[in-house]
């Protein structure tokens, strides 16, 4: 197993430097530039940005300047904010993305599991059914939608939540409900049918048939392979989840990871651009990592690196 | 299930359907002396040397004060590290009196030398200064931040100069091509000078940081020499970047000078707090030294961009003033019925670039017929609720009466129809027109109103309109790659050649390709002219040409537009949407009015 993680850490390394580089060319491509703004500055000016950010120089000295930063951990200024480093602003992006994509994720989780478990032990009940259907009704409306239907209703009606900020315990409220939403659905269908096809199998009726007491049957025998799904899914969506949520972070207004890679984009912000996407890799390659050993762990039919 | 549908149903009516000549939202003033201002973005620096726009430059100016600060209702100067100033005759020569209670925060007086210092510092090349083009009034600084040279007459020690009297300036290239004789035939103006440099024996001299012309005649005393006659200069002063900067905390931390813990300012507020993307907190600033008259404790600038979010925001009494621009077009209508809108008139021109280098718009009768064929009274109306002026010209204002500013273009299909007949275009046959706009605001629906006046006025003309994002848009519009693209123009401070000067044929902001010898000498006279009379009708004149030649078109004069709580004190519409911190309170019980009277 240790060799198997090895491995995988050392593809993750290549990985990483294609997307770095396809990103680097890609936002060099784009048309525009990191300073220009409606009104254009003198030539001689535009000049002294240039060399003062190393853009005079050509792509191939910017392409090895930048790498060689990389190297050193060092992701440069950035050029949107040029008293700031790129790293100094994607921690605070994270400081703000990665308490809401938890919380929205614990609230997923919290209410998604035990809806799900409920609707497969009882699925012809009336309440659950109502439920689930609550819930499917979180899948197929856009955060977007969701978001200003409880700022409406919570901020500007009921004036309980602000409708928008980010710094205190109430800012929270409505942005992880929205966040959360369509999380719980998919996790309460995903247990759903974990825990169907875990109940038809014959391992269940065994244990039944052995007098085991029913809640040791659904935790052990039932819950587990159940819950292996629900884990496949978590790895992706939690890393997404960190790397903010530009929708949600827009609408609330909350300086996370996703309102700095639009900004970013937009301003050409070369240097962030890159700083963000490279956390968001790491993030997703080490994420899914972690989510393939716990499957292994919990899964006794599963073993890493080998056979296949 | 189903009553708490209809209860969630009502309380959504009732909150749409508000008595309309009232507040919107929460009027409860905060608990403490605090304004929560929505700023529209994060300040990319706050560094003033640094800073390129307007949202950097509203929170800038609360830190740091400069010689003079913008009066809150009519930008006048009026004194602030400058208890007094004089002027020579010939607006040339400006010499400041700084008082002697203005301190740095970190104890140390202000004196003249540091604003030697700090504009030695925005010029420099190496500081990078995207506004340092606002400093190029006085001596030498243009040929310092710019690297280029000044010719001298070895005989007599003089400079070259231009018609107008102005030392003439040549870039390091064009030096080069002097010399080796390799001049093009369109370098017209280097022919011309080479015959000139043949009669005298010359010397290229480059400009150091001492050449630039401010000095400190005593710890107290600022002089500033200026190229050429420029009696506006006191309303350039109050700009951000001729605001000082602390030599000690910049030589010690350098890029991270700006930092909370760093900064030494000099301004009414202190920095408390800068987290992008979250807000900037700015407290008063106790060692002011005018600190009694500040009655705000704290300010806090919030860079939320999302017109909605902002809205229910404001409505929500989480956010106390917005600056102009931030309102959703969608609300305004019921916004401007609401006793907390505010809204005046704005130095910000909208207007349509055309491109002069390409046919059919070399023809003036084309570009004429396409200006008059524009409602642009019936667009105002109908498109932009917030009071917007149809304009004619190209100068969105009279600057108070002193600008005898031209009405330029109207609204005549008729003639506008001859007019293209007359090009060879009858009812706009044959004419196609690629017309480019960016992204975002009312900029589509404007095109598209532009394109129906040009279709009913001209029934066979196609013009195609191509939207772009932001940063595209700004590159095909800088590469001269359209025939016609939209666009808007705002001062830098509230005189007309803040517009004018855009238009020069060298300018970085006219991509038209339109070049008029005529407009540029007589916007180049008005510049050395010191009789403020006879310079304001010298720009109006050099307008007329302008408009003669329409290389643009203009649509509309834009208008603040904000909402303001009524416990706002202080902050007012203004033609620059500048909003001194220091003239404004947060009313609660029995606060008094500010200091001024307002």
């Amino acid at each position: 197993m240790g060799g198997y993680i090895l491995k995988r850490i050392l593809l993750a390394i290549p990985l990483l430097w294609l997307i770095l580089t396809l990103t680097f060319f890609l936002v060099r491509w784009a048309p525009g530039k990191p300073f220009r703004r409606e009104r254009a500055i003198p030539a001689e000016i535009e000049a002294h940005l240039d060399r003062h950010y190393g853009l005079d120089q050509p792509w191939y000295v910017q392409y090895a300047n930048y790498m060689r930063g990389l190297a050193r951990l060092d992701f440069g200024p950035s050029y949107r904010y040029p008293d700031a480093t790129v790293g100094e602003i994607v921690r605070q992006g994270l400081r703000a993305s990665v308490p809401i994509g938890v919380a929205a994720y614990a609230l997923a989780l919290g209410l998604g599991l035990p809806l799900g478990v409920l609707a497969a032990l009882r699925p012809q009940s009336a309440g659950v059914r109502a439920l689930m259907g609550l819930a499917v009704f979180g899948v197929v409306t856009p955060n977007f939608v969701l978001g200003p239907l409880l700022v409406l209703l919570f901020s500007l009606t009921l004036y309980w939540f602000p409708p928008a900020g980010w710094g205190e315990g109430r800012h929270l409220v409505l942005p992880v409900v929205t966040l959360s939403a369509a999380y719980v659905a998919y996790i309460a269908r995903l247990t759903q049918s974990g825990v169907q096809r875990a109940l038809a199998q014959d391992y269940v009726r065994t244990a039944h048939a052995k007098g085991v007491h029913p809640r040791a049957i659904l935790l052990r025998h039932v819950l587990r392979p159940a819950l292996l799904s629900v884990l496949s899914f978590t790895g992706p969506s939690l890393a997404f989840l960190l790397a903010g949520t530009v929708v949600i972070e827009k609408i609330f207004a909350i300086p996370g990871l996703g309102h700095f890679f639009v900004q970013a984009a937009l301003n050409r912000d070369y240097t962030l651009i890159l700083g963000i996407v490279s956390f968001t890799a790491i993030a997703l390659i080490v994420l899914n990592l972690l989510v393939d050993i716990a499957i292994a762990l919990l899964d006794p039919r599963v073993t890493l690196g080998r056979g296949g | 299930m189903k009553r708490l549908v209809y209860i969630g149903i009502g309380l959504l009516l009732l909150g749409s359907c508000a008595r309309p000549a009232a507040y919107f939202g929460k009027i409860e003033p905060p608990d403490e002396a605090v304004l929560r201002v929505g700023n529209g973005a994060d300040p990319a620096s706050l560094d003033p040397h640094r800073a390129p726009g307007s949202v950097e430059e509203q929170i800038v100016i609360n830190l740091f004060e400069g010689l003079t600060e913008y009066d809150p209702v009519t930008l006048d100067p009026i004194p602030a590290v400058a208890e007094a100033w004089d002027v020579n005759e010939r607006a040339t020569r400006f010499r400041f009196h700084l008082r002697r209670t203005a301190r740095w925060s970190n104890g140390r007086p202000v004196t003249a030398w540091d604003f030697v210092y700090s504009w030695r510092r925005a010029l420099a090349p190496e500081t990078a200064s995207p506004n340092a083009y606002l400093l190029y009034y006085i001596k030498n600084a243009e040929a310092y931040n710019t690297g280029k040279v000044k010719v001298r007459d070895r005989r007599t020690g003089r400079f070259l100069t231009d018609a107008f009297g102005r030392e003439l300036l040549l870039t390091p290239e064009e030096l080069d091509r002097i010399r080796r004789g390799d001049l093009p035939s369109g370098a017209r103006h280097l022919q011309e000078l080479r015959r000139r440099l043949n009669d005298h024996p010359w010397e290229a001299v480059t400009v150091s940081a001492e050449a630039v012309g401010v000095r400190a005649l005593d710890d107290a005393t600022l002089e500033v020499e200026l190229e050429a006659p420029t009696a506006f200069f006191l309303k350039l002063t109050a700009i951000g970047v001729y605001r000082p900067v602390p030599r000690e905390a910049i030589e010690r931390y350098g890029r991270a000078w700006t930092r909370p813990e760093h900064l030494v300012n000099n301004g009414p507020f202190r920095l408390v707090e800068f987290t992008p993307g979250r807000h900037v907190v700015l407290e008063k600033n106790p060692l002011y030294w005018d600190a009694a008259r500040v009655r705000l404790h704290r300010a806090v600038f919030y860079p939320y961009d999302e017109a909605t979010t902002v809205l229910n925001l404001y409505k929500a009494g989480e956010l106390d003033v917005l600056v102009s621009g931030l309102l959703p077009p969608y609300a305004l209508r019921r916004l401007r019925q609401k006793r907390d809108y505010v809204s005046g008139p704005y130095l910000l021109s909208y207007f349509l670039l055309v491109n002069v280098r390409r046919p059919p718009l070399s023809d003036r009768r084309v570009r004429w017929a396409l200006a008059l064929a524009i409602d642009r009274e019936r667009l105002c109306r109908r498109l932009l609720a917030a009071g917007q002026q149809p304009s004619g010209a190209f100068t969105p204002s009279d600057f108070q009466g002193t600008y005898p500013r031209p009405s330029g273009v109207g609204y005549d299909p008729e003639r506008a129809r001859q007019l293209l007949a007359a090009a060879g275009y009858p009812e706009g046959r044959g004419l196609r027109l690629r017309f480019l706009y960016n992204t975002g605001a009312l900029h589509a629906q404007i095109a598209e109103a532009i394109q129906a006046d040009w279709r009913r006025a001209f029934p066979f003309i196609r013009v195609e309109l191509i939207n772009q994002e932001w940063q595209v848009y700004l590159d095909t519009v800088r590469l001269g790659d359209f025939d016609i693209a939209r666009r808007s123009f705002s001062a830098d401070f509230s005189d007309p050649t803040s517009f004018l000067d855009s238009l020069l044929a060298t300018s970085p902001n006219n991509p038209t390709g339109w070049a008029n010898p005529e407009y540029d000498r007589l916007i180049q006279q008005a510049n050395a002219e010191s009789d403020s009379r006879r310079r304001m009708t010298l720009l109006a004149r050099a307008e007329e040409v302008l408009l003669d030649d329409l290389p643009i078109i203009p649509i509309y004069s834009s208008v603040t537009s904000f909402l303001r709580k009524p416990y706002v004190r202080g902050w007012h519409a203004n033609v620059l949407d500048r909003h001194p911190l220091k003239f404004v309170a947060v009313e609660r019980e029995g606060t008094a009015p500010d200091f001024l009277g307002r």
